[in-house]
């Protein structure tokens, strides 16, 4: 621990002297983006180290040294440069959902299908029941919310239940794999978030149609169509995406990470334009990789991994970094009751799912602790009604990101204490690791499926 | 004239058609390298000589070329900003893994003589530039005090660096160990020089605190780069697992080239010396290291050449006069270095396998042309502009030439 804090502390020093040279007023324009890009990723990385040495995620070090060296914090990382990663977050993204498709071998799944259909609707419903009931009650407390009618506060109130029972793969998968955890719980966690979460996005875009129709904007003139659109034209271009890698695969077989990272960035550029989500797309690829085309979706797992590591470091820490801390300090107590509210209704949720479900006891009682992080989709989800509804959106939309943050820090940290106290968490990795100097390199190995055995250590930690 | 990149704050600049184009021009790209790998076209330009090409990168930079004419519309300024970071990066990137070949041990280790030779081949080439090079710059109103011993320096670097052997010459032995050296040493000279540049003709009000003498700046500059280097040696020593080790790597270039840049040092340069420092110190799997770096670095300057070439601009005239005499002088010193070299030692290649293995560019020297262009930055001038143009025009020429004389020199010896 003591090593990784002084390599933070040293890096803090140079840079903040590198930023001295210039003058007042004058950003690190032209080299921001890259000095933002090795300074967010080397700090998380050491923060990570010391939040592993406390038993804590290195999840939840990414996310927490991005928001306090980013720009509403410490300000060590401009705004410009935290945007200038952008595209690299979406490509993220885009790798996130790809790498969780190829993981889901939904033959291996499914004798889980029917524990995986009964605890995500379960967790979802009992979310969506208590957030509906404590956004009602709180759009009535709102000055912006609580002189509309109550048909409109019922429509909020539903919007909001619907963006913040989303949940989040990527800190799920990320969890497991820097624990190495394996076992009953582990193995139905990933594909119950994804599959939770895609149905999360299809009704979101039903919620807001209903929204748009009560609340009409320019924006909601495409209607339901361009939401149809979202999600169904995200599938077909997954289907695109994925043939297009299997067919790469299979006839070039050279430079393939190049190739799919290349193809990521044409993702990530091309969905805010055409209205297409990358998560769904790299998920839908993946899925088509693993379970249609005659590639293995472990293959592009092993092509990629050299590459994935840094790449979900710098996703979690850029969130972390674009964290609204101020706005979320002036909604704080809202944002918190909204919080325990969802992991209320989860819990109580999956608990009343346990008793159908015919699963492991440990299932049952933890299952819900994968449910609670939060990140990329319910930001995406959160931001999209802050940004849709006036003038209504700003406010409500401030609570929802507030939410999202407090699940985004306190998530992976639950979560991870759920695995270790389900047994699945193996106890040379309960433990802070050595941080000798020298300490022998290990090779990467080849990852292997997540869904009959998750794979010992991947790339994303 | 370095990249010029604008940032578009709002993704809606781009056209509903540029999505069509760019979906496109992925299906392209994959139908190419689909019928690139196919084995009747692999004989075919292996019998041709043609993958020698891609070690000079020139085909990237005429991709990069091609994707930014307006009728194709892939590379668009927005597509071209959202690259930046990885344009700024790559140069960092391209400049540690030069420095990482420059270890002591392994020089030492060189055979009597074959060291002088080496120093022999990178010189020649780099005086017959500056002899030819210097009153064509004159001629285009390129004055002492205007720049002039800035770019002829700059066009020397360039000179210096060759492509990585072709492995179509099957040396083995003390020649193949002079001509791979060569093409080891010559990129770390030629970004030396960039780095004489850097600090000695330094613009004024660049946009930092400080203003110090050159030999100030130059301190500034070994300073920054041992210390960026011994950072890297530090993060990379406590690196657990492979990956983690890549994650290091990469955050550890890409804050050198951030520290380079916000301090308005090459970065190219800082990074090669941060670089060359971690390659005399004991970083445990230095092997392994230098894989993931040559890994990387194929991808980066991929990218890297592919920007560049969406900002080439090759009208001017001016670019055309230096790209041809760089490119003649620089033939003409490359075979006077070997016909020099050969007498130096024995055991070395003949003159002309030297010079048509020698003669192809190496894509260091668009580094160092582009990496001097940003150095220039606030002294709006063309000559950049042509300077990029010539080194460009050389390298095809360059290869061009080199592609007949080794069909020749690869026929006579087989």
């Amino acid at each position: 621990m003591i090593r990784p804090a002084l390599v933070l502390a040293f890096i803090v020093v140079l840079t903040v002297a590198a930023r001295s040279f210039l003058p007042s007023g004058v950003g690190a324009s032209t080299a921001g983006a890259a000095l933002g890009f090795g300074f967010i990723l080397i700090a998380a990385l050491q923060t990570g180290h010391i939040f592993h040495a406390l038993r804590l995620p290195h999840l939840t070090g990414f996310i927490l040294c991005g928001a306090i060296v980013g720009p509403e914090v410490l300000g060590f990382i401009d705004a410009e440069s935290v945007a200038a990663l952008g595209p690299l977050k979406r490509v993220a993204v885009g790798l996130i959902g790809l790498l969780a498709g190829c993981e889901l071998n939904l033959r291996a799944l499914k004798p889980k299908l029917r524990n995986i259909a009964i605890f995500a609707g379960s967790g979802m419903g009992g979310g969506v029941v208590v957030l509906f009931a404590t956004f009602v009650a709180v759009i009535s407390l709102l000055p912006a919310t609580r002189e509309l009618p109550l048909m409109e506060r019922v429509v909020i109130a539903l919007i909001c239940a619907n963006a913040l029972v989303a949940f989040s793969p990527p800190v799920v998968i990320g969890v497991i794999n820097e624990s190495r955890a394996r076992g009953p719980l582990t193995e139905i966690c990933v594909p119950l978030v994804v599959v939770a979460d895609l149905i999360i996005v299809i009704t979101f875009s039903l919620t807001t149609a209903v929204g748009h129709g009560v609340f009409p904007s320019e924006q909601s003139a495409s209607g339901l169509g361009a939401l149809l659109w979202h999600v169904f034209g995200s599938i077909a271009a997954g289907l695109v995406f994925g043939t297009a890698f299997a067919v790469y695969l299979t006839r070039v077989k050279e430079r393939v990470a190049l190739f799919i990272f290349g193809t990521l960035f044409v993702i990530a550029e091309v969905a805010p334009v055409a209205h297409v989500d990358p998560l769904l797309i790299g998920l839908t690829a993946g899925l088509f990789l693993e379970n249609i085309s005659p590639v293995s979706g472990h293959e592009v797992m092993h092509e990629t991994e050299p590459a994935a590591m840094p790449t979900f470091t710098l996703f979690f820490a850029v969130i972390g970094a674009e964290l609204h801390v101020h706005a979320f300090m002036s909604v704080v107590k809202f944002s918190v009751l909204a919080a325990i509210a969802r992991a209320i209704g989860v819990f109580v949720g999956t608990r009343i799912g346990a008793r159908r479900a015919d699963s492991d006891p440990v299932v049952g009682r933890f299952i819900a602790f994968s449910m609670l992080p939060q990140a990329g989709i319910a930001l995406a989800l959160a931001t999209s009604v802050k940004s849709s509804y006036k003038p209504w959106g700003e406010a409500v939309g401030t609570i929802l990101l507030g939410t999202v943050v407090v699940n985004e820090v306190l998530g992976p940290i639950l979560f991870r204490g759920a695995l270790s106290r389900a047994g699945e968490i193996p106890p040379e990795d309960e433990g802070p690791t050595s941080s000798d100097p020298g300490t022998r390199v290990e090779p990467t190995p080849i990852p292997g499926p997540i869904t009959g055995d998750v794979r010992p250590d991947g790339g994303v930690t | 004239m370095p990249p010029r990149i604008e940032r578009f704050d709002t993704l809606a600049a781009m056209a509903h058609g540029s999505v069509a184009r760019i979906v496109l021009g992925l299906v392209a790209t994959l139908a190419l390298a689909i019928l690139a790998n196919q084995p009747r076209v692999r004989r075919m330009s292996a019998r041709l000589g043609m993958h020698a090409v891609s070690s000079t990168g020139l085909p990237f930079v005429i991709l990069g070329a091609v994707f930014h004419l307006e009728a194709v519309g892939i590379l668009t300024p927005t597509v071209l900003g959202h690259l930046r970071p990885a344009f700024e990066f790559g140069l960092g990137w391209i400049g540690f893994a030069v420095g990482m070949q420059f270890d002591l041990r392994r020089i030492e280790r060189l055979p009597k003589g074959i060291a002088s030779a080496v120093a022999i081949e990178v010189i020649a080439p780099m005086l017959a530039v500056a002899v030819a090079a210097g009153p064509v710059l004159l001629a285009l109103r390129v004055f002492p005090g205007e720049g002039f011993f800035r770019n002829l320096i700059v066009l020397c670097a360039c000179a210096a660096a060759s492509a990585p052997l072709d492995k179509s010459f099957a040396l083995t032995g003390p020649a193949a160990k002079f001509l791979r050296d060569v093409t080891k040493q010559d990129e770390v000279v030629s970004l030396a020089l960039l780095g004489i540049v850097a600090v000695f003709f330094r613009p004024p009000n660049v946009g930092v605190h400080w203003h110090l003498p050159p030999s100030g700046w130059l301190l500034v500059a070994l300073g920054v780069g041992a210390l960026l280097g011994i950072v890297a040696f530090v993060l990379l020593r406590g690196a657990r697992k492979a990956s983690e080790r890549i994650a290091l790597l990469l955050g550890g270039v890409a804050f050198a080239s951030g520290m380079a840049g916000a301090l308005a040092l090459s970065v190219p340069v800082t990074c090669a010396m941060a670089g060359a420092l971690l390659a005399n110190l004991p970083v445990p799997d230095d092997q392994g290291l230098r894989k993931i770096i040559l890994d990387f670095e194929g991808p980066l300057y991929l990218v890297f050449l592919v920007v560049v070439g969406a900002s080439w601009d090759p009208r001017p005239w001016q670019g055309w006069a230096i790209g041809v005499t760089l490119m003649v002088a620089r033939a003409y010193g490359k075979a006077l270095g070997g016909r020099l070299a050969a007498r130096t030692v024995r055991g070395l290649p003949r003159e002309e396998v030297v010079f048509s293995a020698l003669l192809p560019q190496s894509p260091v020297s668009v580094v160092i042309i582009v990496a001097a262009g940003m150095l220039d930055l606030g002294t709006d001038t063309p000559v950049t502009g042509w300077l990029v143009n010539a080194v460009i025009v050389s390298g095809v020429m360059s290869e061009l030439v080199a592609f007949f004389v080794r069909r020749r020199v690869i026929g006579a010896t087989t």
